[in-house]
Parts: structure tokens; sequence; C-alpha cells
């Protein structure tokens, strides 16, 4: 039986979780090629990956970044940028799994899980010993390093130990001097140590400590350039005691996360716009989870959650500070079962309580169903209200750009943004195909964005405010086939309509139409792997600042740009468990465009070796 | 576990990584020859009795003051007659100063410009609301007459093309002025560069 723990916080059965969890295994995740994150989820069904030199950010439901919650093994992370989380920062072989939990998730998780949710599980080794080490080289100075050592020295501890080096080389379009992707490099190292106390509780600790160098060319207005050198340093510490006793189970976390950024603008040709800024933040989470299963009809889950978070910045006016208090409960009833596994009807309603240092208090419920009409034909709908809490910068910024003369400021009376989201989907299969499709609705309303106003001291100043709505709607499709051992794919199709009722216009970026398809054709004679990914973004709208006869808002002009195709191919050949080698090539078709920053094509060639 | 007490005390201490620090050379671009440098403003002559000035108005904490009259920066409260600060123009006069400066702005080219027009002139006023600035108005940053156009897109200051300020100055002396530049070779906001001569000289 398949666990996960996104839709309730605890272990729980994949097939009885409140919202569809989307599972991306190890297995799969060596035979992607995926270096990070990122790469991983850029050709899933209905997920977009959005690339800028502030890293990777993924677009759930046709939703900016911001409103799509992302956790490292269920624990918020710190360093966000402008409200985003770099995915690439997460190497994909340190990873054991990804969930993805799509639908409102703020009633078991608070701010920001608007879209969904998006847990980064990393490896837990449950073997006596195992060593693993990956290298790999290619074009665009792409190299990767990646080393993992786990076991039980001693019953009953278990150690584990990691490390890797990730780089790529800068992307720059032809004829621009600015770069559109930074030059990277990355270092990490982690250790946990669990010890079993008895065959009930386990204690585990773990620290992590992650270093990106970005390097880059930047324009500013009236034509000055930059060298931006960027270094980022994450250092998380964590523990976690598991109960686990007869239909009780409790968990108990605490972590500590520090996020340093270093940013060096230097000017070339002379010093004036030099800028060095030191942002720090600290992050602290207390969860406790309970869990029970009362009898087959009936499991309810508790928890209660403390942050702390802390953000020194020079653009900041003053430091941020925030403190939020929350408690959440989520009851599962099976309402009625029948013994054929058909008639199958469950209930689950949830609610959490945040109160927040700085927007006060907010209620999240939930109200989530799903029938099994047949044994293999299921139908599930789920309700729920998210918000999103302000982020620091919305509420402390200071920020001047000199070169043009205008000033953004932030706001301390922000309210968070609120949503309601609905979805309702069925989906059907047998050993060898899955069939599932879903609607979804979000409407957001309290947006913040920003609006121009005269300053005390003259000129621009621009003032971030609660003013403005969106929602985005659509059809998730997919299907998925394993029609024998050797050949396994999943097609899927999104249909997403948006409306950003601030400028009275579709959201900017979000293909209404995108599929994707994964491939994999294995030959277990010749233990010959083959994998293809793809996707395919067709419609994007963006809005481009020179006056035209397309002209939909003062001085913008609507571009849809060609459509975008992504296509990553991999072989692999494995000599029994010990060793594997491979070859590959990201983004086969080249694709990219001024919108749109998509590494070069990069042909790649590696080997990984297990023991 | 010796190895993990390694890790954990290589993580703690690793924490803190090195200062990023700009290139020490600071690779700033060789001074434009020809400019004779004078505090915040760098005067060049050209021909038939045209200046060329540029000045560092970066500084929005103060205002750097001319004094067309001698060519020279200007502290003394009475003999300044512009001020610059940012792309932020001031005349010595009305709220802004005693000095009884008084502007003129002209559409049309620097050179067709040669003599000076008998009335027209303005001083420095409160603020009205007529504009997006809290600064005294005068002809430099009225809507009307602007010496600059604001990209709202590309948030981008340029000189506007062929407009001409006639300035009589504290000592009754009338300049013709243009401004040429917002920004310096290297992409520096705040580096206002100006031509401007006498019209004594250029009536001749």
């Amino acid at each position: 039986m398949e666990m996960v723990v996104t839709a309730a916080r605890i272990e729980e059965p994949r097939d009885r979780a409140a919202n569809t969890t989307e599972v991306i295994r190890r297995k799969e995740i060596e035979r992607s090629g995926a270096r990070d994150v990122a790469e991983l989820l850029e050709t899933r069904g209905g997920l977009q990956v959005a690339r800028s030199f502030r890293g990777s950010e993924l677009q759930l439901r046709g939703l900016d970044p911001q409103y799509t919650l992302i956790l490292v093994d269920g624990e918020r992370v710190p360093g966000q940028i402008d409200g985003v989380t770099d995915l690439s920062r997460y190497g994909a072989e340190n990873i054991e799994r990804v969930e993805i939990v799509r639908g409102p998730g703020s009633a078991l998780y608070g701010s920001d899980a608007i879209g969904g949710v998006v847990n980064i599980l990393t490896r837990e080794s449950k073997k006596d010993f195992e060593a693993q080490a990956l290298g790999s080289a290619g074009q665009n100075d792409v190299l990767d390093l990646a080393a993992s050592v786990a076991g039980r020295p001693v019953e009953p501890l278990g150690l584990q130990l990691t490390g890797d080096f990730h780089q790529a080389a800068a992307f720059r379009r032809p004829g621009e001097i600015k770069t559109a992707l930074s030059e990277r490099r990355q270092w990490s190292s982690g250790a946990r140590v669990s010890y079993q106390l008895d065959d009930d509780n386990l204690l585990m600790v773990s620290g992590h400590y992650l270093r990106t160098n970005f390097d880059g060319i930047d324009e500013g207005a009236g034509g000055a350039l930059f060298t931006r050198s960027q270094l980022q340093e994450q250092l998380r510490a964590s523990f976690e005691h598991r109960l686990s006793r007869g239909r009780y189970r409790l968990s108990s976390r605490g972590s500590y996360s520090q996020f340093r950024d270093q940013y060096l603008l230097d000017q070339r040709g002379a010093n004036v716009l030099d800028r060095y800024e030191n942002n720090r933040e600290h992050l602290g989470q207390l969860t406790s989870i309970a869990h029970a299963d009362w009898s087959d009809s009936h499991r309810t889950t508790l928890g209660a959650e403390q942050l702390f978070q802390d953000l020194q910045s020079a653009r900041l006016s003053r430091p941020g500070h925030r403190y939020r208090l929350a408690a959440f409960a989520q009851h599962a009833w099976r309402v009625f079962a029948a013994a054929s596994g058909a008639h199958e009807l469950e209930i689950i309603p949830g609610v959490r309580f945040d109160a927040d240092a700085q927007f006060g208090t907010r209620l999240s419920p939930k109200l989530a169903l799903r029938y099994r009409v047949l044994p293999a034909l299921e139908l599930r709908a789920s309700y729920g209200r998210g918000f999103r809490a302000p982020s620091f910068q919305e509420q402390l910024l200071r920020f001047e750009n000199a070169s043009a003369g205008y000033v953004i400021v932030g706001n301390p009376e922000l309210r968070a943004e609120n949503s309601d989201g609905f979805d309702a989907g069925v989906r059907l299969w047998n050993d060898a195909l899955e069939l599932s499709a879903t609607f979804f609705r979000n409407d957001l309303r309290n947006m913040i964005t920003y609006v121009s106003r005269r300053s005390d001291a003259g000129g621009m100043e621009f003032v971030y405010d609660n003013l403005t709505n969106a929602w985005t709607m659509g059809v998730e499709t997919a299907a998925s086939a394993r029609l024998d051992e050797r050949v396994t794919c999943t097609l899927s199709y999104t249909y997403t309509a948006t409306w950003d009722g601030e400028n009275r216009r579709k959201l900017e970026g979000k293909p209404p139409h995108r599929a994707s398809a994964y491939v994999q054709l294995s030959e277990p004679r010749w233990q010959l792997d083959f994998v293809a990914r793809g996707a395919l973004s067709v419609g994007r709208t963006f809005y481009v600042s020179d006056a035209g006869p397309e002209a939909v808002d003062a001085g913008e002009r609507a571009v849809v740009p060609e459509p975008l195709p992504q296509l990553d191919l991999r072989v692999a050949k494995r000599f029994g468990r010990p060793l594997e080698v491979f070859a590959g090539v990201d983004n086969l078709l080249a694709a990219g465009d001024a919108y749109t920053a998509l590494r070069p094509r990069t042909v790649y060639v590696g080997a990984r070796g297990r023991y | 576990m010796r190895a993990f007490s390694g890790i954990a005390i290589a993580l703690l201490t690793a924490a803190c990584a090195d200062k990023l620090e700009a290139d020490p050379a600071g690779n700033v671009d060789e001074a434009e020859t020809g400019f004779v440098q004078n505090g915040k403003f760098a005067s060049k002559p050209l021909a038939d009795g045209v200046t060329e000035t540029k000045v560092d108005a970066y500084d929005s904490e103060s205002w750097q003051r001319f004094d067309l009259d001698t060519g020279l920066p200007a502290n003394d409260e009475r003999t300044w007659d512009l001020e610059f600060s940012r792309y932020f123009i001031h005349t010595n006069s009305g709220v802004s100063g005693d000095g009884g400066v008084e502007v003129l702005a002209i559409d049309a080219s620097f050179a067709s410009v040669t003599d000076a027009p008998n009335d027209g002139y303005a001083v420095d006023r409160e603020d009205s609301d007529g504009d997006t600035n809290s600064e005294p108005d005068n002809p430099f940053n009225s809507p009307e007459h602007s010496w600059f156009d604001y990209d709202v897109n590309k948030h981008t200051v340029s000189a506007h093309p062929d407009r001409v300020y006639v300035v009589r100055s504290s000592e009754g002396a009338t300049f013709k002025l243009e401004i040429l530049a917002y920004y310096d070779k290297a992409g520096t906001p705040s580096q206002l560069r100006f031509r401007w001569q006498s019209l004594a000289a250029a009536g001749d």
C-alpha cells in the first residue's frame, strides 16, 4: 500500500487521501534525468516552471508562484525572493519523492496554499548499508556530482550523509549583453541521524547546508551595466519524534532555518550605482500532529503549529518580525462502504485557525468528498477557503530605483489576500490504465498590487495595497497507461482560463493550453531504459509596453508568442544493480523565446554507481 | 558517530561565507578629456563661447548650485543661478531664493535662439497640484515645459529635444541653456549634461 503524507500532514494510504495526491517516486526521478525539482516538475501535467534571475518558480492552476506552497519534509522553507521559492535549490539526488496536492490547502497548511501544495520529501534510508555516487557532465558547463552514504552502524541507530555539487553556465539571448539566466554553482551537504527508541518511538535529527553562487549581468535604465553576484546560503536543522501505537500516531517536529542572501551589483564604468545587500532570514517552526484511526469509518487529524520568522534586509524600512500560532483539525468520515469496494462515500471536513502578529486572525475551512461509484471509478470534490499573508517585502519595502527616479514602498496595513477554491473530478482505472479529469476554479480577492502616488519628497512613489482580484479556472485531464513492463506513458492536457481583475485582461504568461507527455520504454534483457519527457504550452499572453493598434491598456500591447515545446530525452544502460551509464539531451528542440528563458540544448553523459 | 560530529561541526561553521566585494579597482571609466572639474561640476569650452557642463546631482539629500555668470559652482546664497538634485532644478528666485533669477522656455534649436525675449519669464513659485511632485514650480519642471520626457514603460528619463531655456541670472545677464542628457556613459543617472552661452555673446 502506497503511503502519502501531504493531504493529511501525516502518513495515510494514498487511495484514502482527502485530495488526489500525485507522487513522483524515486525511480522516476532517477530515470527522468532531472537535476533538481524544477527540472522534475517542468514537464508534469498542469504544472509550469518559469525561470528568471531569481531562479525557477512553479505555476499551478494558472496562479502565480506565490500561491503554491512549497514544503521540504512537510516544513516551510526560508529564502523566498518576492514570495517565490526557487525550486532549483533542491537537487534531485537527495529526494525520495515529490508529492503534489492540487487545490486549496489552507485548511491544513495556512498561508500560501491556494493553488496547491508541493511537498519535497528528502531521502530516508531504511537499509543496513547503501552508498551511491553520481557524476554527470554536459554542454553549457553542466556538471553534477552527488554522493550519499546511509546505513545502520549500530542498531537502532541510522545514519545518512549526503553531498552534492551542481553547476551550469549563464545564458544570454542572441544580441543581448545581459544574462537571461545566471551562472549557477551550488554545493550542499546534509546529515540525518535516526534512533529507533523502541517499536513505537522514532527520533530523527537532521542538518543541511546549501550554498549557491549566481553570477550574471544586469542592464539598468539609462544603459547602465552591472556585474551581479549573489551568494545564497541556507542552513537547516530539525528534529522529529514519531510515535505510533495501534490506531494512534503522533508526530512532533521542530526546525530552525537560516537563509542568507548576499547581493552585489557592481556597476561597469562607474561605482555610483554599486550596491551591496546582506539579507538574513531566520525561520523557526514547531509542529505537533496527532492522528487517530478511531475505526474503519472515522479518522481524525489534529495539529498545532508555531512559526517565527525574522528578516533583516537593506531593502526593508525596518526588520520584519512575524509570529504565528495555528491549530487545525481534519476528520474523515466514511459514511458508507459496500464490501465490494463500490458505493463508498467519505466526507472530509477540515478547518484551520491562524493568529498572526501582523495580519490578525484567519479561519480556513474546507470540505472534501470522495465517492467510489464502482471499485475502479471514483468521484471527488472539494471546496476550501485559502489565504496568503502579505510578505515582509509588501509590508516593509523601501526601494528606490535611482536610475528611473521612483520609489516602491511597503504598506504595514496590508491585509491577507483570500481565496475560494473548488474542484471536482473523476478517476477511472484498471491495472493497465488510469484516466482522470478535474475541473477547478479559484477566486482571489484583496490581492496585493501597487498603486502610484505622489511622494512627500516629490517624485513618483508606488505603494502596495489590497486592491485587486483575479480568477482562474480550467480542466485537468490525464491518461496513464502501463501497456506491459516495457512501456509506460502518461499524457495530460490542461485547459486554463484566467482573469486579471485589475487590468481587465488575461493573467500574463499563463498558457490556456498545456499538454505534456512522459514515455518510458524499458528493455529488461538489455537493461536499457529510454525516457522522453515533453510539454507544449500554447497561447501564452504577454503584455509589452509599447503602444500599438492592439493596445489593451495604457501603452501596453498583448503579444501571443509561438507555442513553446519542451522535450528532454534520456537513455540509460544498467550493468546489474551497481552501475548505470546514461546519456541525454535537455531541451532537444532548443526552445525558448524572449518571454521564457530556457537553457539551450544540452547534451550530457554520466554514470551512477550503487552499493 | 565521529563522522557525524565532524559533519555537524562543518555544517555550523560553514554557515557564514565571505562577504561579497565589488571589484576593488572600481572599474571606473576614464574621465572625458577637456573638462575642468570644479566640485560636482565639470565644464568644457566649446566653439563660439558655448560651454558644456556636467553635474553629478545623484545625491538626493543635497543641491548642487551653479553660477552661470562665473561658470563655477556657487556656495553664496545670492550669486547662484541654478541648483540641481536628481532630476529637479531650482532657480534662485521666488520660494527658492532671493537672487531674482528668471527663466523662460522656448521650443527651438539651441543655435536658433540668439536674442532674449523681453517678457514671459517666471520665478520659482509654491508647488501647485498641476504636476506629480512637490517641488516649487518653474519652467524646468512644469508639465508643459519640462526639461525631460519620462518613458513610463521603460522608466527612463531623456532630455526633451530642442527645448532651450533663457535664464536671467542673479547678475542680470541673460543666458540660453539646453539640457542634453541625464545619464552618463556608464548609465549613471542624475549626471545632467547641459550646454549654455551668454546671449550677449550669441547676439554678437
